[in-house]
């Protein structure tokens, strides 16, 4: 046994560059794993303390509709007296808006100190109230005198110390707040130490301020609820219910935070599927690495088996190996992972504010499962690639397994299962696409299936391809010496290719997929945004609420020159018995119905049907809430709760909750709300854009800062918006492609390495070394394009399961296939480049060597 | 805090704690130690307060109160600001119900109502309602609106340094300005602090609540006087009602009668320390006959007993050489009462400025003076919240031949608000020129946490 291990160590110690690049192979594919895990858990870990630290201690929430709660109503729960409880429930108002300080944006936060402190510590059972309250004092750099300033002073707010700090804000210092396109002042009167970072997208300030600033007087956001646990509890919601309003609902905080961070889920999956890949395509590099490992030790395998080691000995020195390399690679792959997760974590938190809500990520999370999982991930992995190798020295007899020549009949052979193997798991991977409609981790198990259909159909591909190309150059011995040397030593080339073929087939698929995506949205926007100049009173950007139009603007914006017709709109967002969901009533102009593309239900009956009430959803919406035409959905409205039926589905990229349109005037009857948030105008012939948009400005200076673009500007804007959130993806793509590459490069070492005396004898008959070095970087430019031969169908099936399957099943979007050049020519750069590039060592080393040694070493 | 992520919640709470805690502090405390010291550190940032961008809401043709502010300089502004509350100088009349309702123009005010009751089957109770009311700036800070002024607008005997503007705390000082105002906005807050001593079960449970004066959630009013914190409330037509709730313990009464109110100190003018404006105005209702209901635990138990009405307005505080004071209030069977408090100096030693005042059983007063009260302890409680409170007295008054030993009917009735204070129920037994008699009261302790 001491000599097998002794042998092992010693082939280990010969190759460093082999063992290292495996290494890097499964540090790679284990840090991608890691960092998406990080970047992932960050913002959500950031966004939930941001939770927290707005809903306290709360249990529930009172929410209305698009113009919140009447505060009157905070009076009477305040004063809401239920008989016979042993303890009463605790009301909170709180009034929430965006806002921007500098470039940045906030959620304003205002509450009533006064009622806050009453839901966390109303009673003695809720101990350590004083405590906290001097831990504040401290950590609110200021006298506790200045506190007071809350109610007194104009403008005061209160956020974190990071973020001030970050906005170079120190407390008693007045700067500039946009509140829906206003310019206020503001005072930081303190700041909060807060270790967490719950606080960090916060500005909390008064509730009269926030109403002031907001401009929604009489009106509160929400009211928490904290309703004490007990026998009383059912109670008391009981009685808190009977009190509300109709259009008022009582909900839990709990399920109401889960609905915002299912948000993200579908993108957080994508990401997750991404970092997969990784793995996976690190997993066949591992399997390459040790079985050559293996097979070039097959002879000393061979003789000590035949002096007497046992099968099951082998075996565990190979497993061993695995199980070293696993750990040693995991453990440097969590690190990697580390640095790559900091960097990771600002692309997902960017596009997380874009698409979602407001986030700051200042503190990176590694969670402790992921930690394990990694570790496991990468220890599993290198035993799985090991197992087969393993078992194949053992299973030979020990005379056999001294003949390359068996192993090589072996893995054509098996390539030719794997030409089943392949042509079954694609099969499967049509059949669980068909057969599962909804679900989107169907989609992704079909997606694997695809790609690993491909990496088992790429060592036959080679191989006749190879014999092709050796058959075509046969007047060329040079030619036919390399490309039937990659036909015989398909063991060796096979893995290789296989591994770069499956992300060479990702990457088109995922290129095609966002590369047809962007097409789609372009088109959509070119089609929706017909009116000339659109303008709008600005939110806080992404999904999030835009404020309203100051009423005594709307006349003076419309009778500006040069306008044709207009349409206008309320975007809110409103309660639905699935959910809150945007809302956009809108008073369309003529033009304006034939932007919008019907995906369902035939424009004649869908606007008739609109206009009598019905309301248009979007796909996506569709999809989530399994909505179709002729359908209802049950809205919450200020007069209570309405069915409303589905007249129609229309396209929609911009928002991946869904969105559904209502005619303004249903809107009106319904909500009692008579304000407006955006317009869209049609200009006269002839008439520039810019002439209005200043125009337009110009009536609006001084009153309310509006945002007013051209079509055109609001379409590059969303196309930037698009491309900054396919960033992450592009990130993973190319750590995938980067994986394959170093596999590419370790398994060609290898060859090289085990075939020198092979070339050492080809030499010694004549091949200059410039001619090998040729010699060796054709064969692998030809290993490159033969993986791009494989991945192009590959690549295009992966597009279509990413689109129509994944995206689909992700947002509810359809995406229109669009295919160009560039989605393939840049995969074949990248196969060949790759290639090259895995070749140029082995190829120098290949012509450097002396013949005489090389050959002496038999 | 029940959940797991302390840090962050606590934070949470403290930021939200604190103010409320800081109003607290000013509302308990501003009579005790820290009062002037506290208005002293008022920062200059509150001056910020009195820009004219600040109050820009008033547009009616009179000039803003703010305007007269304009010309001085910051200094001047800012001692103007200190003392821009109306301060209790001089005795003044005091007229009923008039007085009962709020006088906004002072920093801070309390309705401080204390009983002991009896279950229809003897079992025994105490407990405490008091509502504090605390002006965190005085009203020039925001100026008032045009509205129907309230009854102590015209407070003549109140002696009011470079007075501008009334007061009003009423909802008539909000809105109405301009409709951008929200009804939020106020510079008057009110504390309330609900106490139920149950002496079968030996507990003792308080609870702290806040709120504005806004939107009518918290406020006072005299005719028909009434103040109230949200469901919490004394006073009310056609007769005063009590009324407060927490975990456990809701307290309904009824007031069947009244004592007429007795004027403490010098007419109503009670110094607590030579330093200009340590003072207040101070009177009591040594009897309030109640009769209503203790809910425990969902149960209701019929009770009745008598309370004892505190009512003290002022802007100053202690002196500054002054730590906390007892306060006595009792109440003994024979229908005369004896309130006396004992002013403590930092060096432990009885300030000169404590003082008194005797009902007899026919509602005749006479003021005690320091010297006349002797006071010796008789034991100690230690809270377990830190500090040590004297928990049995001795008190003697050789003047009236009154000699009574005052026990607490229950050791821990410390209150845990901030700050802390022990307020509890007691029973006592006295001699009254050898006559014994019985008798319940309520004494209150300030000083001692620490």
């Amino acid at each position: 046994m001491q000599t097998l291990w002794a042998s092992s160590i010693r082939h280990l110690l010969r190759h460093p560059a082999q063992l290292a690049l495996a290494l890097v192979g499964l540090s790679v594919g284990v840090a991608t794993i890691v960092a998406v895990d990080i970047a992932t858990a960050s913002s959500r870990h950031a966004f939930e303390l941001s939770m927290d630290a707005v809903n306290g201690a709360a249990t529930h929430q009172i929410v209305g509709g698009p113009e919140g709660v009447d505060e009157q109503l905070y009076v009477k729960l305040q004063t809401l007296h239920i008989p016979a409880i042993a303890d009463p429930p605790a009301f909170a108002p709180v009034v929430e808006g965006y806002v921007t300080v500098g470039s940045r944006a906030l959620q304003l936060v205002g509450l009533d100190p006064l009622a806050t402190a009453d839901i966390n510590a109303r009673t003695e059972a809720v101990p350590g109230a004083a405590g906290e309250a001097q831990t504040l004092a401290a950590s609110l750099k200021v006298p506790e005198a200045d506190v007071r300033l809350w109610f007194i002073r104009r403008g005061a707010v209160v956020m974190s110390a990071r973020t001030a700090a970050d906005l170079g804000l120190s407390p008693g210092q007045s700067f500039d707040v946009g509140v829906g396109g206003r310019t206020l002042t503001a005072v930081l009167i303190a700041t909060l130490n807060d270790e967490g970072g719950g606080y960090d997208a916060l500005l909390l300030t008064d509730i009269a301020q926030a109403q002031e600033w907001m401009d929604v007087p009489g009106r509160l956001s929400r009211i928490d609820v904290r309703v004490p646990d007990g026998p009383d509890s059912a109670r008391i919601l009981a009685a808190v219910r009977a009190s509300l309003p109709p259009g008022v609902e009582l909900q839990e905080t709990e399920s109401r935070s889960r609905e915002n961070l299912d948000m993200t889920a579908a993108f957080t999956t994508n990401l997750k599927a991404m970092s997969l890949l990784a793995l996976l395509v690190s997993t066949l590099l591992i399997y390459g690495a040790i079985s050559f490992a293996v097979v070039q030790r097959r002879r000393s395998i061979g003789i000590l088996r035949a002096l007497g080691a046992t099968p099951g000995q082998v075996l565990a020195i190979v497993l061993s190996e695995a199980f070293v390399l696993g750990v040693v690679g995991a453990a440097t792959g969590v690190l990697l992972g580390l640095a790559i997760g900091r960097e990771l974590v600002h692309l997902v938190s960017r596009t997380i504010n874009d698409l979602y809500f407001v986030v700051a990520v200042n503190s990176t999370t590694l969670p402790a499962m992921t930690v394990v999982k990694a570790v496991l991930a990468g220890i599993g992995t290198a035993m799985v690639a090991a197992l087969l190798p393993a078992f194949e020295a053992v299973s030979s007899t020990p005379q056999l397994g001294m003949r390359r020549s068996v192993l090589e009949k072996r893995a054509v052979d098996l390539s030719r299962k794997l030409v089943i193997v392949s042509a079954s798991l694609a099969l499967a991977a049509g059949a669980v696409v068909f057969s599962s409609t909804r679900s989107l981790f169907a989609g992704f198990i079909a997606l694997f299936m695809l790609l690993l259909s491909v990496a088992a159909l790429t060592p036959a591909v080679l191989r006749s391809l190879a014999r092709m190309a050796a058959f075509a150059l046969r007047g060329s011995p040079v030619a036919r010496l390399a490309f039937g040397d990659i036909a015989a030593s398909l063991s060796r080339t096979g893995v290789a290719v296989a591994a770069l073929g499956m992300a060479i087939a990702a990457m088109i698929g995922v290129s095609i997929m966002v590369g047809s995506f962007r097409e789609s949205l372009h088109d959509w926007l070119q089609r929706t945004m017909r009116a000339d100049v659109y303008l709008t009173s600005p939110g806080a950007g992404g999904g999030r609420p835009e404020r309203r139009l100051e009423p005594d603007l709307v006349p003076s914006l419309l009778g500006v020159k040069g306008i044709a017709h207009y349409s206008v709109s309320r975007r809110v967002v409103v309660e639905t018995s699935k959910g809150p969901i945007p809302l956009e009533a809108a008073q369309l102009s003529d033009p304006s119905y034939a932007t919008y593309v019907l995906t369902e239900g035939d424009p004649a009956s869908t606007w008739s049907s609109f206009k009598h009430g019905g309301i248009v959803i979007s796909e996506s919406m569709a999809w989530r809430l399994q909505l179709k035409v002729g359908g209802r959905l049950r809205v919450s409205t200020s007069s209570g709760p309405r069915d409303f039926p589905v007249a129609g589905v229309y396209r929609e990229y911009g928002n991946d909750r869904g969105d559904m349109l209502m005619d303004l005037r249903t809107y009106r009857d319904l909500w009692h709300d008579d304000a407006l948030t955006s317009m869209g105008f049609y200009l006269d012939p002839g008439v520039p854009s810019a002439t209005v948009i200043s125009e337009l400005e110009s009536v609006s200076r001084g009153r309310q800062a509006l945002l007013i673009r051209s079509n055109a500007d609001i379409r590059e804007l969303s196309m930037r918006i698009f491309d900054r959130t396919f960033v992450i993806t592009r990130v993973l793509n190319w750590l995938a492609a980067g994986v394959a590459a170093v596999g590419l490069i370790s398994s060609l070492l290898a060859w090289e390495l085990e075939r020198s005396r092979e070339l050492a004898i080809v030499r010694s008959l004549g091949l200059t070394a410039g001619g090998t070095a040729v010699l060796i970087e054709m064969q692998t430019a030809f290993m490159g394009l033969a993986a791009m031969i494989a991945a192009v169908p590959a690549g295009l099936l992966t597009a279509l399961v990413l689109t129509d399957v994944i995206n689909r099943r992700a947002f509810g979007w359809r995406i229109d296939l669009h295919l160009n050049a560039a989605q393939f020519t840049n995969a074949l750069v990248l196969s060949l480049t790759a290639a090259l590039i895995a070749g140029l060592y082995p190829a120098w080393r290949a012509a450097r060597a002396p013949i005489a040694v090389e050959i002496r070493e038999e | 805090m029940a959940r797991a992520g302390v840090s962050i919640r606590s934070l949470a709470l403290g930021a939200l704690v604190a103010v409320g805690a800081v109003v607290a502090v000013d509302a308990v405390v501003a009579i005790g130690a820290f009062g002037v010291a506290h208005a002293a550190a008022v920062p200059d940032a509150a001056l910020d307060a009195l820009r004219p961008d600040a109050p820009r809401q008033n547009e009616s043709a009179t000039p803003p109160a703010w305007a007269t502010l304009r010309s001085p300089p910051m200094a001047a502004q800012f001692r103007r600001f200190l003392t821009e509350f109306a301060i209790a100088a001089a005795p003044r009349e005091f007229e009923f119900p008039r007085d009962h309702g709020p006088h906004p123009d002072f920093r801070q005010e309390w309705w401080y109502l204390t009983g002991n009751l009896t279950a229809t089957d003897g079992e025994r109770f105490g407990f405490e309602l008091t509502i504090f009311r605390v002006a965190l700036a005085p009203a020039v800070a925001m100026p008032p609106a045009v509205a129907t002024p309230p009854a102590t607008a015209t407070d003549a005997a109140s002696q009011r340094v470079g007075a501008t503007a009334t007061g009003a705390v009423s909802p008539a000082e909000r809105g109405a300005a301009t409709p951008a105002a929200s009804p939020w906005r106020t510079r008057q807050v009110y504390v309330g602090h609900f106490a139920v001593t149950d002496v079968a079960k030996h507990t003792f449970r308080f609870a702290q609540k806040y709120e504005r004066d806004a939107l009518g959630l918290a406020g006072a009013v005299a005719d028909p006087f009434r103040v109230w914190l949200d469901d919490w409330q004394i006073g009310g037509s056609p007769h005063w009602t009590v009324h407060a709730q927490q975990k456990d313990y809701e307290l309904q009464l009824d007031v069947q009668s009244l004592a007429a109110p007795i004027l403490n100190g010098d007419r109503g003018l009670s110094v607590k320390a030579s330093d200009p404006g340590a003072a207040s105005y101070y009177y009591s209702i040594p009897r309030v006959s109640v009769r209503g209901q203790l809910i425990r635990d969902r149960v209701p138990i019929d009770v009745s007993g008598v309370a004892w009405l505190d009512r003290e307005w002022g802007s100053g505080s202690l002196g500054a050489n002054e730590s906390g004071w007892d306060w006595f209030a009792l109440q003994l069977d024979d229908g005369s009462a004896l309130m006396f408090y004992a002013l403590r100096d930092k060096d432990g030693a009885r300030d000169l400025h404590s003082a008194g005042t005797w009902v007899d059983r026919d509602g005749q007063t006479r003021s005690l003076s320091s010297k006349e009260v002797e006071i010796t302890v008789g034991d100690h409680w230690d809270s377990p919240r830190g500090g040590r409170y004297p928990s049995r007295w001795h008190v003697r008054v050789p003047a009236l031949a009154l000699e009574a030993d005052v026990r607490p009917v229950l050791a821990n009735q410390e209150l845990g608000t901030s700050p802390r204070y022990w307020e509890g129920a007691v029973d006592v037994t006295a001699s009254r020129s050898g006559v014994s008699v019985t008798g319940r009261g309520y004494v209150e302790l300030v000083g001692y946490a620490h």
